[in-house]
């Protein structure tokens, strides 16, 4: 699996952006300020999940 | 002449390999002065030839006898923390620095801090009220891991933890805060020397420790050994019954290179754990050297080095004079025009500096000063005091000057954290001024304390998002002309909500679609500066 414009970063955090995934978040990689950016960005992945990759970045880097 | 040599050279080897001094009586006493190096068949009654017979070379110097070397057992109790141990150093390697240092982390702390402490308590051994402040504050301060992911903060707050819980782990084992301006660093650095030094006998300690007169834990090993042939035969039948176990399985073999790592770091880890410990709990504190009586610095050299310093901050206090007195303003260049953006933005790491530097010299003055039966003399007593309230002044003027800078230009990680750090100063000179009086007060516990509850504060309120939030809102309000979208973007997660507020804001603004998109694409990856 690729992104659209062909990188491959991020693909294994990319995981933790699904909703199913957001309910229960690994106590390893969970901090307030994580779960706060996937609230605000959840709106506008699920309109756009073109953002997906570039949320990932901003999350992960 | 030679065989003379060679003979010597042989008995000399013969006692060094003997086990107690040869020069010693038979209570190991020394034997009295000008008797050590009689020959055999002269004066001395009590002469024991080292070697035997014909010995007739110079007698060894006199070496005092040695404290018998510190040998750790093991008992029942460490026989039961050491899988204990194990178990938590895998968890701490798994959560913690596979976990990225965020809950993970705080997780494997807070279940080694309760191991520890249960390990290391004992009865009628109540820990200090320092020592419960410091226990206290490394739980706080495990908390920063699951709020924040600021990294500066995380990092700082992870050294804190190391020493607030040295502190605490040490004072739960009975041991002392030792007295003197510098004891704190060897009562925090001790202990992981010891955890070093004691590695290797810990794990001797561990598999030699005998349970009802046999070695337990070999056989205990032996029969993990001797159960991995089974559950090579038991989980792939449990994974064909069930789905569950199968996928969760499979998910490790996916990774094993990385399990595999985690178990050798956690097995690397496990004795060191361990070594602390013991040598927390088994160790006796060296004993108590008598205090060198050191002469000090001349008090006519220091009074003069800080009396200079000290004019030259008075004469820095007569220049402010121009703020207040008109007459005074032939001082600033021609043609300046005061404002508060330059005069906030101009010389606040410069004060932080200078009162980072007055802190040292007031610490080598309390060090090195000589001292009247423990007192410092009164007119260092009073430079230190001038120093200290100049600095005050130095630090309620820089933090002045940021709050009118944050007012000017926005919130920033440097000037608030850098702010926190001049509060923290500020408590240390108070009591480094409080030192030149009471010699009671020590410094180095209060700046531990202070730092810790600093970096507490500044990792609960979450300081990423203070920034974010209040940058955004400043903007928003039009107190800010500017909202710099790139900071926001390196303010890491903290600054995502407010990223993608400012796009949904301007969405609503009349902006097609497709422009909206792009825009927020660009501010989410920080390609562009700053928004409209």
């Amino acid at each position: 699996m690729k992104w659209k414009d062909g990188s491959e970063e991020y693909l294994n955090e990319y995981e933790y952006f699904k909703p199913e995934r957001r309910k229960y978040p690994r106590l390893t990689q969970f901090s307030v300020a994580r779960q706060e950016a996937y609230e605000a960005l959840d709106p506008l992945l699920t309109e756009n999940p073109d953002f997906m990759r570039d949320a990932a970045e901003i999350i992960f880097r | 002449m030679n065989e003379n040599n060679e003979q010597f050279n042989r008995v000399n080897q013969g006692a060094q390999q003997s086990d107690s001094p040869p020069n010693t009586t038979e209570n190991g006493t020394p034997p009295p002065v000008g008797e050590a190096n009689t020959p055999p068949g002269g004066q001395n009654p009590g002469y024991r030839p080292p070697n035997g017979p014909g010995y007739y070379g110079p007698y060894p110097p006199y070496r005092a006898p040695q404290p018998p070397k510190f040998r750790i057992v093991a008992d029942k109790k460490d026989l039961l923390f050491a899988p204990a141990a194990l178990l938590l150093c895998a968890f701490g390697v798994f959560a913690g620095l596979w976990g990225t240092f965020q809950a993970g982390f705080a997780a494997a702390f807070l279940l080694m801090f309760l191991g520890m402490s249960g390990y290391l308590i004992k009865k009628g051994n109540a820990p200090g009220f320092y020592a419960t402040v410091c226990g206290l504050l490394s739980l706080a301060l495990s908390g920063v891991f699951v709020i924040t992911s600021s990294i500066p903060i995380r990092f700082f707050s992870a050294i804190a933890m190391t020493c607030t819980s040295i502190v605490w782990f040490s004072s739960l084992a009975g041991k002392r805060l030792p007295a003197g301006e510098l004891g704190m660093i060897g009562y925090v650095a001790a202990p992981l020397g010891n955890a070093i030094e004691e590695m290797p006998q810990s794990v001797k300690a561990v598999f030699s420790a005998r349970s009802g007169g046999k070695r337990s834990m070999p056989k205990a090993l032996l029969g993990v050994l001797c159960a991995v042939p089974v559950l090579c035969a038991v989980i792939p039948l449990l994974m064909r019954a069930d789905v569950a176990f199968d996928g969760m399985v499979s998910s490790v073999f996916k990774s094993f290179g990385s399990v595999a790592l985690q178990l050798l770091l956690s097995l690397v880890l496990t004795p060191f754990v361990l070594a602390f410990a013991f040598s927390l709990r088994k160790k006796p504190a060296p004993p108590k050297a008598e205090a060198k009586q050191r002469k000090g610095l001349d008090t006519a050299f220091t009074a003069s080095f800080m009396g200079i310093l000290s004019l030259c901050y008075l004469v820095y206090l007569f220049s402010q004079l121009f703020y207040f007195v008109s007459a005074f303003a032939g001082f600033l260049p021609t043609g300046y025009h005061f404002s508060f953006a330059e005069y906030a933005r101009r010389g606040f790491f410069e004060l932080c500096m200078i009162a980072g530097i007055n802190l040292l010299v007031l610490y080598f003055m309390i060090l090195f000063a000589r001292k009247n039966e423990g007192r410092i003399p009164g007119v260092l007593r009073a430079l230190g005091v001038f120093i200290a309230l100049f600095t005050l002044f130095l630090i309620a003027t820089a933090l002045a000057k940021n709050i009118m800078y944050i007012e000017n230009f926005g919130m920033t990680i440097l000037r608030v954290g850098s702010s926190a750090f001049l509060c923290a100063l500020a408590i240390v000179f108070f009591a480094a001024s409080l030192r030149c009086f009471f010699r009671k007060v020590r410094i180095l516990p209060v700046a531990v304390v202070t730092v810790s509850a600093v970096l507490c504060v500044l990792g609960w309120m979450n300081l990423n998002a203070v920034c974010a939030k209040y940058n955004y809102d400043a903007y928003r309000s039009g107190k800010l002309k500017t909202l710099d979208l790139e900071y926001m973007y390196n303010l890491g997660e903290e600054g995502v909500p407010y990223l993608a507020g400012t796009r949904k804001r301007r969405q609503k603004k009349t902006t097609p679609r497709s422009s909206c998109i792009s825009r927020f694409r660009s501010s989410m990856t920080g390609r562009t500066c700053r928004s409209q």
